[in-house]
């Protein structure tokens, strides 16, 4: 009896990757069509999830508030404006707090790195809970400061300090943290690095031998006393404005490197305001769309102003650095026009809904972008437009994969190449953080120091200027076309570069999807149109020039020009004046934010960036290769062959799957019938 | 009247050589400007024979008797607690020293060690059901070498100590309605004051019961004490007017103790004298003529200065933690013995526990580290030193934390597990006291519990490690040529297309299946009724 | 004088009549009950601040039955979370189940299974006897062959299941199986089951065992509502079937000798108050439910029964 392969379980290649191949030369095309109606339909606030509260413990809003001791806070606001030069901020807090009769210590803090010399005094207070145990607390933080706002939230914060020592109901202790944020126009920005020696010093990181991944960025005094642990964290100032009446309450959720609060804390704080204050909510600055009948803007406002926040800005309040240290925090502008009872209500409430939690905040989502106050976007959903974004380069990358053989050889320069970019990186950062911004070449070791030390020579250089003029030289170009890669091993080397891509877009859209989708619109045409094959030298001579002016740095400056109404929200006006304004501050605010607060941006872009936009002039460059022709050929081969089985599957349809016994059929019969085909139609 | 009882009881036992004692005491202090101290103490002890009057019982509390008898306890503290003890304003916490949470240590008599711990055990039950606590869980047991408490600290060769603390245990009301029950005078006397309106809303409030049991040839003697402390708080009596019983117990005292030996009310004063008012020889007390004290607001002035001790975490993540113990000497030296108990759920690293002292380096350290045998078993670390004065010492406790299996974690996993308190014996040339610090609860890693994504994580494992390699090795087959037939073909994959239509429709419009199955048997039911 | 004398024995005859046709009809409204103590199994099982409402439900009906007469000894109360003393209760020491009631947990309340020992395992234990030999006696259920059982199961639930403490659940499988072991071991004579939550009537579909009458609060397509909102303490307080339950108990059945019957108590909750449909299930009762009295479940009536055998107690019994 004759035998036959009834299956052969899955052995051949299967067939749907070589249909996908076809698609190769559109791909680029087609993802960004897809990726463009799929987030235009997905980032509809009409499409959206409706934001609910996940943690039904939360209960926000249900109780009652009974402050009553307005009396007090203004008494307290007459006294710190009276305040006598002599006195600080920080000594008024102390004195207030021992008269409630509550333990209150201050913190000096002092930052170590040079190019970021800051110093400051923090105060920290705590209530303690009556009959719990302290093993749990919850934070709320003021910036001190001597403007009219900053003085009411401080003198209403102990006014609530005085209420809620007499209460019998707290869970948690309460940890009260005035920050010292300097009077300078980035107070904000000191605030939240105050905020961040405290917390540093609060979850005893320092002593956890185990993880030293860097030195200590800030020296400050110890806690010395029992401290809880923290579930959640508020920051309150009166940045709300009312307009008309209608009070209008500012939220900030953004957090270094796209962390974001749990989307609970906000949902509550939402409700607290619409239930018990008939107040709104807005978000990014833009208040919900349907609410707000004096402007009309698109419905993809927030949404873009959500991913470029969560993109761009590292610290967009002094919440920001909370989530380094494991702490749901975000920042609560309430409404200037608020009356301390008001006020201090609200913060009582709010209070009062993070002390019903019993467990951590784990219900709901960490990840995910708000349309506006009560439609969201979880991450099952966003992260599609990536994928499809994506999609061409991987295609690329089993094209090229199909091309490897035993000749291929893996090219060194990948590695040569990310070394330099390390070194760079941590170059930039030592000088940073020993020396400063200005720095000046010396003989002795280690070749570097301060304006004015021994042996120096040279002017003082500015350490921006010296990385701008460092990386934006196409030190790939003059590389390659010294010395170009062996042809067997161009493959590989367009393989690592479309896979270092992708994988780092969707590891970054995981965690920061604003910067991962805008690095993918960007980056996805570059590097797929790149390392495509390229059959005439003026092409690939005609590319690498082009990308040799899109270094990353170059990209952005054109981009923020490009867009004024969104990038002014977090690029100064100012630096639009000059040229070099933009990629100037750009890569000063990049270097202070990775050594300060540990941003990733800096590390993206010298460790992948400027390295992968290295690598490809490798790829670029060469022209007409044989190993591009060679697998033309075999694909259009295998092309024909399949149509000719195709059509023969076509003439026997009981058998779907043909034995592979039976002779194959002649390509001559069924190209002609298919060219026939072709020809009827 | 009283003389009548008091006299039967002289004769009672007079005749039998049974002898049974109780007394009762409240003291009242106030150790800050709106915070008053109350202790309450009820003794009661027993001295029989123990061939002839073991089932004669005046007033001590059978069940207490029959507690020591089957299980052959020789001492049995058990404490429970809630709040802080501060540490810093309030002086020396009340001895047995209580940690927040339930705390309890037993001597007694056993064959061996897995007899011991079988005991332990059915005495932690027994102990549930009649103080009505949940301390069944208690899993944190050990066997101390050096001094835990103050009561327990004489050693005695043949007995077995087993210690365990459960922290997150909530002590209410139905503790206290237990306790009162084991007093001789439940509804006379001051135990009538032990109303809980107000004894649980206070900063802390701790009580115990302390067992013990001497036995010499035939003559036994068994103590109990029945303890409660509260310090509470009233914030509008600012200055105002001093406390009496109506503020601090909602209620006054209006009747007395006839059968105690001694019934007395203790006032400490501002200088630290002590007003005693007797109970007992009270004349003119009655339920219309309840009486009231005065209680004087000013803190007292002397307070005895007592170590300071109090536990911290460091670090916030899922991987690694620390504790420290900082413990601080007071102005004179003492010799200290700390013990902490690690539970099973986090791995501690040996090598890096270390102390670290100020003031002259780290004295010589005596230590004893158990690490008991069992799944869920918890390492004990005992350390002996001495302390100059004004010395602090912390010790340093890094630990692993890592995933448990399901069923070791509690339903709100997501909360944390505690770290019990650590308990310091400080002995001083003529005293010695204990005290605890603080617990501190830890964050683990959790799985996530919730059902989708445990699906599609079970899911997507099996596909990948087992689909593959079994597709492959179970479709390659040789088969002989047959002419397939189509329609059975079609057939299969129409059935086949109809499930998947029906399931996707299902879930869709949200069926639930257990509908489907009642809809189905109601149908079934319908045609196989008789019209 | 005839005219007195006929008026006369008619009114004494028909006064005669009517007394005994009244004294029929009392005797005749009732079954007589067949069981001779009254125990019951209390359980809340949700944890957390915010299930405040369950642990007033079950305090509610503890404080009734107590007042009918059921002892401590009798009722074992099973409370996942310890409400009073939680360092939230802004009144420590204290449960509501009103904004104006009374407080529920004085100085008289017996809580044998709480916080972490609420748990699935224990409930059946409890219901099957079969216990750790070191299990005190006040947390065992020693129900004999002459007990009426009361179960009552609060918390939240689903279709089929009642979830345990936010960690386990509780099948009508198991409840079924658990009743079942309960009836072929001789533990109860008759019981009531009573499920309060969301989907309840589905925690009684499986029972299969004789004697056994079943009261849900909703239908399985129906969720249970809860009752009042107490924003001073910031959590509901009572849901609205036990609300309805521990009314109708407060105020028509006052006393042992009541003549409230279970029917009555079955309507007590039309769906106009409690905003779903309550569930019966009585196809395993044998006794029509208007001729049985509420306090045979929820009061405790010392009932005696003569006996008329001779029974010699050896010395096995007196050591």
């Amino acid at each position: 009896m004759a035998l036959e392969i009834a299956k052969d379980g899955g052995l051949a290649r299967p067939k749907i990757l070589e249909r996908i191949l076809r698609l190769r030369k559109i791909a680029l095309v087609l993802a960004y069509i897809g990726a463009y109606f799929c987030s235009q339909y997905l980032f509809d606030p009409v499409n959206m999830e409706v934001t609910r509260i996940s943690e039904h413990s939360l209960m926000p809003g249900l109780v009652t508030p009974k402050f009553d001791k307005s009396g007090i806070a203004i008494q307290l606001y007459r006294r710190l404006t009276a305040l006598p030069k002599s006195k600080s901020q920080q000594e008024f807090v102390m004195d207030v707090f021992s008269e409630f009769g509550l333990q209150c210590f201050t913190q000096k803090w002092r930052s170590t790195i040079a190019g970021y010399p800051k110093r400051g005094e923090n105060v920290y207070g705590f209530v303690r809970g009556q009959r719990n145990d302290g093993a749990e607390a919850q934070l709320i933080v003021v910036q001190l400061g001597h403007s009219e706002s900053a003085r009411r939230m401080i003198t209403r914060m102990l006014s609530f300090v005085d209420y809620a020592k007499d209460q019998v109901y707290w869970a948690r202790d309460f940890v009260f943290v005035f920050v010292d944020g300097g009077h300078g126009p980035d107070s904000i920005e000191q605030a939240a690095f105050a905020l961040d020696a405290f917390l540093f010093k609060y979850q005893k990181i320092e002593s956890l031998t185990s993880k030293t991944r860097r030195n200590a960025t800030v020296v400050a005094d110890e806690i010395q006393t029992q401290t809880g642990a923290l579930i959640a964290g508020v920051v309150y100032d009166l940045s709300g404005i009312s307009v008309k009446g209608q009070h209008i309450i500012n939220i900030q959720t953004n957090g270094l490197n796209g962390q974001q609060v749990n989307l609970d804390v906000f949902n509550g704080i939402v409700k607290i305001a619409d239930s018990k204050h008939h107040s709104k909510v807005a978000i990014f600055g833009t208040l919900h769309r349907h609410t707000n009948s004096y402007m009309e803007y698109s419905p993809f406002t927030v949404p873009i102003k959500a991913l470029m926040t969560q993109a761009f800005v590292s610290i967009e309040g002094i919440h920001s650095v909370m989530g380094k240290y494991g702490v749901q925090g975000l920042t609560v502008g309430l409404s200037h026009d608020y009356t301390e009872r008001q006020s201090v209500q609200f913060v009582e409430e709010v209070s009062r809904m993070l002390n019903n939690v019993l467990e951590r905040l784990h219900q709901s989502y960490f990840m995910y972008v708000l349309a506006d106050d009560m439609h969201f976007l979880s991450i099952g959903f966003y992260l599609l437009p990536t994928f499809i974004l994506i999609c061409p380069l991987l295609i690329s990358a089993y094209y090229e994969w199909l091309k490897v053989d035993s000749n291929s050889e893996i090219p060194l320069a990948v590695i040569g190449i990310h070394l330099g970019g390390y070194a760079i990186y941590l170059t930039t950062q030592w000088i940073f953080t020993n020396i400063g911004e200005v720095f000046a070449f010396s003989t002795e070791f280690p070749f570097v120091g301060p304006d004015g030390c021994n042996g120096q020579f040279g002017g003082s250089m500015d350490i921006v200027i010296i990385y701008l003029a460092v990386t934006m030289l196409p030190l790939g170009l003059y590389m390659f076309s010294i010395h170009p890669l062996r042809p067997t091993s161009i493959p590989i080397m367009r393989i690592f570069i479309l896979l270092e891509v992708s994988i780092t877009i969707l590891c970054l859209s995981l965690i920061n999807f604003g910067l991962g989708v805008f690095t993918a619109a960007i980056v996805v045409p570059i590097t797929f149109l790149m390392t495509f094959e390229s059959p005439e030298k003026t092409r690939s001579l005609y590319r690498s020039l082009v990308l040799a002016l899109l270094h990353p740095i170059t990209i952005i400056t054109v981009l923020a020009w490009q867009t004024p109404g969104y990038s002014t929200t977090f690029i100064p006006k100012k630096e639009f004046d000059t040229w070099t304004g933009v990629p100037i501050m750009f890569i000063r605010n990049m270097i202070k934010n990775d050594t300060a607060f540990g941003s990733w941006h800096f590390y993206l872009i010298t460790i992948i960036g400027w390295p992968v936009w290295n690598m490809i002039f490798s790829c670029s460059l060469p022209y007409n290769l044989a190993v591009d022709r060679v697998a033309a050929k075999d694909r259009e081969e295998r092309e024909a062959r399949e149509a000719g089985e195709s059509g023969e599957e076509a003439t026997t349809p009981e058998d779907p799957h043909p034995p592979t016994s039976v002779p194959t059929a002649k390509p001559t019969t069924s190209n002609v019938s298919k060219r026939n085909k072709r020809k009827n139609h | 009247m009283r003389e009548l009882i008091g006299s039967l009881l002289v004769l009672v036992s007079f005749s039998y050589g049974l002898i049974e004692h109780f007394d009762e005491k409240v003291t009242l202090a106030p150790v800050r400007n709106n915070e008053l101290r109350v202790d309450f103490r009820f003794n009661s002890d027993r001295r029989f024979d123990s061939r002839t009057e073991v089932n004669d019982f005046l007033t001590f509390p059978r069940i207490i008797q029959e507690l020591l008898n089957r299980y052959a306890v020789h001492k049995l503290t058990v404490t429970m607690a809630h709040g802080r003890w501060n540490l810093d304003e309030w002086g020396l916490p009340p001895q047995p020293s209580a940690p927040a949470g339930a705390q309890v240590f037993a001597e007694f008599e056993a064959v061996g060690e897995e007899d011991a711990d079988e005991r332990m055990k059915f005495l932690v039950e027994a102990l549930n059901g009649v103080l009505c606590t949940s301390i069944s869980h208690i899993k944190v047991v050990t066997a101390p070498d050096f001094v835990v408490l103050e009561n327990h600290k004489n050693r005695k060769r043949n007995l077995f100590k087993r210690y365990g603390v459960l922290s997150g245990e909530t002590t209410c009301t139905e503790n206290l309605t237990r306790l009162r029950k084991l007093l001789a005078c439940k509804e006379n006397g001051l135990s009538t004051l032990l109303h809980p309106s107000k004894l649980y809303n206070s900063l802390y409030h701790s009580s115990h019961l302390v067992i013990e049991q001497h036995r010499e040839k035939n003559q036994c003697e068994a103590k109990m004490e029945v303890g409660v402390t509260v310090v509470m708080r009233n914030p509008s009596q600012k200055g105002q007017r001093p406390w009496s019983f109506a503020d601090v117990f909602d209620r006054k005292l209006g009747s007395q103790c006839k059968i105690a030996r001694s019934s007395q009310i203790d006032i400490i004063g501002p200088s630290g004298e002590i007003t005693t008012t007797d109970v007992r020889n009270l004349t003119a007390i009655s339920g219309a003529a309840p009486i009231d004290v005065s209680i004087p607001i000013a803190a007292i002035a002397q307070k005895q200065s007592v170590v300071k001790a109090w536990s911290s975490q460091g670090g916030f993540e899922q991987q690694h933690g620390m504790l420290t113990v900082h413990i601080t000497n007071d102005d004179s030296a003492s010799k200290i013995q700390v013990t902490q108990i690690i539970p099973y759920y986090v791995h501690l690293r040996y090598s890096r526990i270390h102390w670290k002292c100020d003031k002259g380096g780290n004295p010589s350290i005596e230590k004893v580290l158990k690490n008991s045998k069992g799944l869920e078993a918890p390492t004990l670390l005992q350390y002996k030193m001495s302390l100059s004065a004004g010395q602090t010492c912390e010790l340093i406790i890094p630990f692993d934390k890592h995933l448990l299996r399901l069923e070791q974690y509690p339903p709100d996993a997501n909360h944390g597990m505690h770290i019990p308190a650590s308990s310091v014996f400080v002995e001083k040339s003529q005293f010695s006291y204990s005290i605890h610090s603080n617990a501190i609860l830890v964050l683990l890693p959790v799985p996530d519990f919730s059902m989708p994504f445990n699906v599609i994580c079970f899911v997507a494992t099996a596909f990948a490690l087992v689909f593959g390699p079994i597709q492959l090795y179970s479709t390659l087959w040789l088969a002989p040529v047959v002419k397939k037939s189509q329609w059975g073909r079609k057939v299969h994959r129409a059935i086949l297309l109809v499930i998947i239509v029906f399931c996707l429709y299902a879930h869709m419009m949200d069926i639930n299946l257990n509908e489907v199955r009642r809809g189905i048997e109601t149908y079934f039911e319908k045609l196989n009724e008789l019209k | 004088m005839r005219h007195v004398l006929l008026i006369f024995s008619a009114i004494i005859g028909s006064q005669a009549v009517l007394n005994t046709g009244l004294q029929l009809k009392i005797d005749e409204l009732f079954d007589t009950p067949g069981h001779t103590n009254n125990w019951a199994v209390l359980v809340c099982t949700s944890k957390f601040w915010f299930n405040y409402r369950h642990v007033s439900n079950v305090l509610a009906l503890y404080h009734s039955i107590k007042r009918l007469g059921v002892p401590d000894s009798n009722i074992i109360m099973m409370l996942a979370e310890d409400v009073p003393c939680n360092s939230r209760n802004p009144r420590p020491g204290t449960v509501y189940a009103a904004r104006a009631g009374a407080n529920l947990y004085g100085s008289d309340v017996e809580v044998d299974y709480r916080g972490e020992e609420v748990t699935v395992e224990n409930f059946i234990r409890i219901l099957t006897g079969r216990h750790h030999p070191a299990t005190p006696r006040s947390k065992r259920l020693l129900t004999d062959h002459q007990s009426n059982v009361l179960i009552y199961l609060t918390g939240h639930g689903g279709d089929s299941f009642m979830k345990f403490q936010d960690s386990e659940e509780l099948t009508n499988v198991d409840l079924a199986y658990a009743v079942q072991t309960m009836f072929e071991d001789n533990r109860y004579h008759e019981m009531l089951v009573i499920a309060d939550s969301c989907r309840s009537a589905s925690m009684y579909e499986w029972i299969d065992s004789p004697n056994v009458l079943s009261l849900s609060s909703s239908l399985t397509h129906e969720e249970s509502y809860s009752y009042d909102v107490d924003t001073d303490i910031g959590v509901y307080v009572i849901d609205r079937y036990t609300h309805y339950t521990v009314n109708f108990l407060n105020k028509e059945v006052k006393a042992l000798n009541s003549s409230a019957n279970m029917q009555d108590y079955i309507d007590s909750c039309p769906a106009r108050k409690c905003l779903s449909n309550t569930g019966v299930r009585k196809d395993h009762y044998p006794k029509d439910v208007k001729r049985v009295r509420v306090t045979d479940f929820f009061g405790s009536s010392r009932i005696f029964q003569h006996l008329s055998e001779e029974i010699v107690l050896d010395d096995e019994f007196w050591a």
